[in-house]
């Protein structure tokens, strides 16, 4: 009986566990001149443990940072985030005007349709590897659209 | 007797020009301002001088922003992009897209040039010197300020991100905050503009 009982409290804890769950990872097409990008995406928490997004890295920056863009006062400013707390049950969403993942030192220019890797890394969860689709400026497509 | 005809003919005419005015000011999607835009003289790839009246008698759309900005910058340069495939080629002849670096001290007039002509090949990019650059924003309104220690990528650049259009005779007209800049907003005042 009591090993039932150890058994069904050890599988207790064993399940109540963050369950991260990374959507819509898109990287921005930026000029050739520029040496930064940002990466953009979704965090679901689908566990019942909160969870915590520590840092990002991606093989194409050299150095990758975890920022937010805050209006103040019309003023357009970006701050970096020591990190990002992911409730359980919730979703974070990284997206233009917000949060992004500051990629800083571009080695290699992320072209439009290429896929770019990012590891997120999570205080629970451990390391998360996402492939970003890189997304141009949208007016090339519509470029396309008009010369056909 | 005539005269008072002529008059009369006048008056219903001020007022029909009157109502026209007003009834205009209603429609534009931007913030009307109305009064003289500053003539500022940048510089652009090859160190060739740009100044504001070189392009009277086109619409020109002003941004302050610096490449190494790779959120809110490329997405203003991307709807004033959108923007322009909304307009027929005609059209596009009239309107002149210029975004202002507010990062001297990286974006050359070369960098500020290239950055600006990937979103599309007739934009401008200007940039000058510190003292240059800080009179442009202040006679804009614009502020910036560089920000130490936030990032490993040096600094980064607090900035005003409003979107300026300059009529055809070099007035400040409209004035577009961040949730205005949409591509298709931007074209119809466009489009307004052109036909008077
Ligand atoms: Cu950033």
């Amino acid at each position: 009986m009591r090993l039932v009982l150890i058994l069904m409290f050890v599988v207790a804890v064993a399940f109540a566990k963050p369950k991260i769950v990374v959507e819509e990872a898109w990287v921005r097409a930026v000029p050739p001149v520029s040496t930064m990008s940002a990466a953009f995406l979704e965090i679901e928490n689908k566990g019942d443990e909160n969870d915590t997004l520590l840092k990002v890295s991606s093989p194409i920056a050299e150095i990758t940072e975890i920022h937010t863009t805050i209006m103040d006062e019309g003023m357009m400013k970006m701050r970096r985030l020591e990190n990002v707390a992911i409730p359980a049950g919730k979703s974070v969403d990284f997206k233009p005007g917000g949060k992004h993942i500051m990629l800083i030192n571009l080695k290699k220019h992320p072209k439009p349709g290429e896929k770019v890797k990012l590891i997120l890394e999570f205080e629970k969860s451990g390391k998360v590897e996402v492939e970003a689709t890189v997304r141009g400026m949208g007016m090339m497509e519509e470029h396309h659209k008009s010369h056909h | 007797m005539r005269k008072f005809y002529l008059m009369l003919a006048f008056l219903v005419l001020g007022v029909y020009l009157g109502s026209c005015e007003s009834s205009k000011k209603e429609k534009f999607n931007g913030t009307l301002l109305e009064q003289p835009a500053y003539d500022f003289e940048l510089k652009t790839a090859g160190d060739r001088k740009v100044k504001l009246s070189d392009f009277r008698g086109k619409l020109v759309f002003i941004f302050f922003g610096y490449t190494h900005c790779p959120d809110v910058c490329p997405a203003a340069l991307q709807n004033l992009a959108k923007m322009m495939n909304q307009l027929d080629k005609e059209e596009q002849e009239q309107v002149q897209v210029i975004m202002i670096s507010v990062d001297p001290e990286r974006d050359t007039p070369e960098v500020a040039d290239k950055y600006a002509k990937f979103f599309n090949p007739n934009f401008l990019g200007l940039s000058g010197s510190e003292e240059e650059i800080k009179k442009v924003t202040k006679e804009y309104k614009a502020f910036y300020k560089k920000v130490e220690g936030q990032s490993a990528s040096g600094y980064l650049v607090d900035h005003t991100a409003y979107i300026y259009l300059i009529d055809k005779s070099g007035n400040l007209k409209l004035i577009y905050s961040s949730s205005k800049q949409k591509p298709e907003l931007m074209a119809e005042d466009v489009k307004k503009l052109l036909e008077d």
